[in-house]
């Protein structure tokens, strides 16, 4: 859910940002005499980038891209270019290089660690977009300047473009900025990192804060930086005092606590990114592997660990011990109906960013225990029906990604004994094949005073990861 | 021997009998005919009507009326009088606007129904201590349903308080209608009304305690959230159109269609709500029902059987998402 803080200019921050800066100054005059070195040595490699919608000619988000890979690429956050991913005719990815408005692909995502590989476009000479817009012109010039061989090699693409009008990235020339170097071992706890940004696009900002290590309990590494991140920031750099990047600036959970992507992941990104633009269905598919990745590991992890048997009372149930599920649990005696009722549940955290009316990769389990000694059979049941009859699933999405839920409904008998009324439901997606949100219900329906409520989500799944989770989950239920 | 003429209105029921001691009578607005008809569109002397004394024949003639005669016989098509015609005792004529069946008086008519039941014990008992024992079981059923909700003893009170709203519905409804009909037709009788609106209540509730369970064993959410409204949509058009039935007679059509349209249009604007709301991808249509285990004899699979049994789900999930495109 981090992600959503970062809904780039979403949500009104207090300027952290400028409150750190002012507390840091007198305390520590050297290092800010590093952040100004690093500032000054990498700034022209760091950019704001625009979510420009076509339609209205206006910014939809903004985010900041640094340059990579020898400034062959720019590098940012996924969530900064999700538009583009699933509209890729309404948006257009923007920069601003001295004047000059430039316009980016997407080479490659990573939707499981927020992040996005860019590439310069160069559009067709003669289509609409190349007349419209004067700074295409002007790019090619830039090339023309530099070394012979890139040249002849531009000129060689320009001819290509004219034949066959398709879009291919070019190079950028070395003037555009220099790459920056990655850093994929973590530094010492405590190091000052330098993070780049433009926060709330109010200009190039750089501020200090410090490594304070991964954060602790998530399926997804992520390093906790404690400096002042805010929306608009989302994608740009946090470096060391060597000014190689240790980490992505990708979210806030407020008060000085940042989040940040670490390196290795951007490393491993850029190693898997392909030297032309991927097609709307390359990009999906790869998408689709990495969250059908993720949520087969996150549930082989889970059923891999044994599940620690606990009681509600009268039944057995086992939950996961695993630290990255985030639990809670609750228990109340009510007098004046003379109920008891425990609930428990955990749940692996954020789900995956997609869009923003999108959202995957997500597991969660849930129990609800009913007691109610002195009420007639039918009142109980009654009352589970209407506990248990607003659940939904985890993960939100549209008409235009997902299909509608098909259910199979029995009254089941698991190996343990327990007789439930179980639902299962699943959907499927309409742009990731194979891959389904599985939806579990179950109430035991054999006392007459007790029943259990046993709920599962799972999200973004493939068939096998679904099966195995159904198969593990049906029969931890037991009666004592 | 004698004819009988019958006035009778558009939807066949009779308005009055007049019998005329004569073989020949005429039909017309005019004060010196047999049968004096107040109608516009009738000639002062529209039709003449002849039974034969021997054959038992009866025979129409027009006698050159601006409007003519139209026969409808009781088995055949209707059709125009031109000059004369015989027909059968029992038939129709429409003069003008006016509906007319003619009969001889010795047409044979059907002996005496026998009392219905409902209608021997209405009279043979009063009908106000029925209505005083449904009126109750009304009212305690209604707090056995909130009691069953919600069983919890303190608050039987409150239950009793709330049941009391059913009570007053009972009787609003009763004034209600009592009213127009008295308004209508003169007659409205007050304890028709309140029986009527105490019975289709205690079975809303019968219905509302059963349905669960109906739910349970379809194992079908959305064809019992269908069925939920139907119900609550076809006992509420059952009660307007008996009330309606039983405070007009259905003597204007034209206001019962009207009033008929209200329920109608509740039936199907909550039928399109719950088909909308299936629209939704994020509504998951799992069954929602619970009923208790004494009660309950849906068939029981093992686990295994289960998650064999969704293997299928997965192809109809897919092709959930091909058929929506």
């Amino acid at each position: 859910m981090l992600q959503r803080y970062m809904s780039i200019l979403g949500r009104a921050f207090i300027n952290v940002c400028f409150m750190a800066v002012l507390a840091i100054k007198p305390l520590c005059g050297n290092a800010l005499e590093q952040a100004v070195d690093v500032y000054a040595s990498y700034n022209a490699s760091v950019f704001q980038v625009r979510i420009i919608e076509l339609g209205s000619g206006s910014q939809s988000s903004l985010g900041t891209a640094f340059l990579v890979a020898d400034g062959r690429f720019m590098a940012t956050n996924y969530h900064v270019v999700s538009a583009k991913v699933f509209e890729p005719e309404k948006y257009r990815i923007e920069v601003e290089i001295k004047g000059e408005k430039l316009t980016l692909d997407i080479l490659a995502v990573d939707v499981v660690n927020d992040l996005a590989v860019l590439a310069f476009q160069m559009p067709p000479i003669n289509s609409a977009l190349a007349t419209d817009q004067p700074f295409v012109v002007k790019q090619t010039e830039p090339i023309k300047q530099t070394e012979s061989i890139k040249q002849t090699e531009s000129i060689k693409q320009t001819e290509s473009i004219k034949q066959t009008e398709s879009i291919k990235p070019i190079p950028p020339s070395p003037n555009l900025g220099k790459g920056f170097k990655l850093q994929p071992k973590l530094p010492e706890k405590g190091t000052t990192l330098y993070s780049f940004g433009n926060p709330h696009g109010i200009g190039m900002t750089v501020v200090e804060g410090n490594f304070n290590g991964l954060v602790e309990h998530r399926f997804v590494e992520q390093i906790h930086f404690s400096g002042a991140i805010n929306p608009g920031m989302s994608g740009g750099p946090t470096l060391d005092a060597q000014s190689a990047v240790v980490g992505v600036n990708v979210a806030t959970a407020g008060n000085q606590i940042g989040f940040l992507v670490p390196a290795k992941a951007l490393a491993a990104l850029l190693v898997r990114t392909p030297d032309s633009v991927p097609t709307q269905a390359q990009l999906y598919a790869s998408m689709a592997e990495q969250i059908e990745h993720h949520t087969s590991s996150m549930v082989t992890e889970a059923l891999a660990t044994p599940w620690k048997i606990s009681n509600l009372k009268d039944i057995q149930i086992s939950s996961s011990p695993l630290t990255w599920l985030e639990c809670w649990g609750d228990s109340e005696h009510d007098k004046k109906t003379k109920t008891y009722t425990i609930s428990r549940g955990c749940h692996s955290g954020g789900a995956l960013f997609l869009n923003q009316e999108f959202n995957s990769g997500f597991m969660e389990y849930e129990y609800l225990y009913v007691e109610a000694p002195t009420w007639p059979s039918i009142s109980l049941y009654d009352f589970m029906a209407k506990q248990t009859s607003q659940a939904g699933p985890a993960n939100k999405g549209t008409k235009k990604e997902l299909g509608h839920f098909s259910c199979n409904e029995s009254e089941v008998i698991n190996s343990q004994g327990t007789k439930a009324r179980v639902s299962y439901c699943l959907r499927a997606y309409k742009q990731f094949p194979n891959l389904y949100d599985a939806f579990y219900m179950a109430v035991t329906t054999d006392k007459k005073q007790q029943s259990l409520m046993s709920h599962y989500t799972l999200a973004g799944v493939n068939q096998v990861s679904a099966q195995a989770f159904l198969t593990h989950f049906v029969e931890l239920a037991k009666w004592l | 021997m004698a004819i009988v003429v019958e006035f009778i209105n558009r939807a066949g029921h009779a308005l009055a009998f007049q019998r005329v001691e004569a073989n020949r009578l005429l039909i017309g607005r005019g004060f010196n005919q047999t049968v004096i008809l107040e109608d516009d569109y009738v000639d002062p002397s529209h039709a003449e009507i002849v039974l034969d004394e021997q054959t038992g024949d009866l025979t129409c003639v027009d006698l050159a009326s601006a409007n003519g005669l139209i026969l409808e016989p009781a088995i055949g098509k209707k059709r125009d009088i031109v000059g004369a015609a015989k027909f059968m005792s029992g038939d129709i004529l429409v003069v003008g606007r006016t509906r007319l069946k003619i009969f001889r008086d010795n047409h044979v008519v059907p002996p005496a129904r026998k009392f219905s039941l409902g209608y021997q014990f209405a009279h043979k008992y009063s009908v106000w201590p029925v209505f005083v024992v449904l009126l109750i079981a009304l009212f305690l059923l209604d707090i056995l349903v909130s009691y069953l909700q919600m069983p919890v003893a303190e608050s039987l009170k409150l239950y009793a308080l709330q049941s009391g709203y059913a009570v007053l519905l009972v009787f609003f409804s009763g004034a209600f209608w009592g009213l127009i009909g008295r308004t209508l037709r003169g007659d409205g009788r007050l304890i028709t009304h309140l029986l009527m609106a105490v019975t289709l209540l205690l079975i809303a509730q019968l219905v509302g305690l059963v349905l669960p369970w109906l739910t349970y064993h379809l194992a079908w959410q959305a064809l019992s959230e269908v069925l939920n409204r139907l119900a609550v949509g076809l006992l509420g058009g059952l009660f307007v159109f008996l009330s309606l039935r039983a405070a007009t007679k259905m003597r204007r059509v034209q206001t019962v269609s009207v009033a008929a349209l209200i329920p109608l249009g509740l039936i199907i604007t909550l039928l399109i709500n719950s088909f909308g709301q299936q629209d939704n991808v994020n509504h998951v249509p799992y069954l929602k029902a619970l009923i208790a285990p004494s009660v309950n004899v849906r068939i029981v699979i093992p686990s295994s059987v289960f998650v064999g049994d969704t293997h299928d789900l997965f192809q109809k999930a897919t092709k959930n998402v091909d058929s929506s495109d």
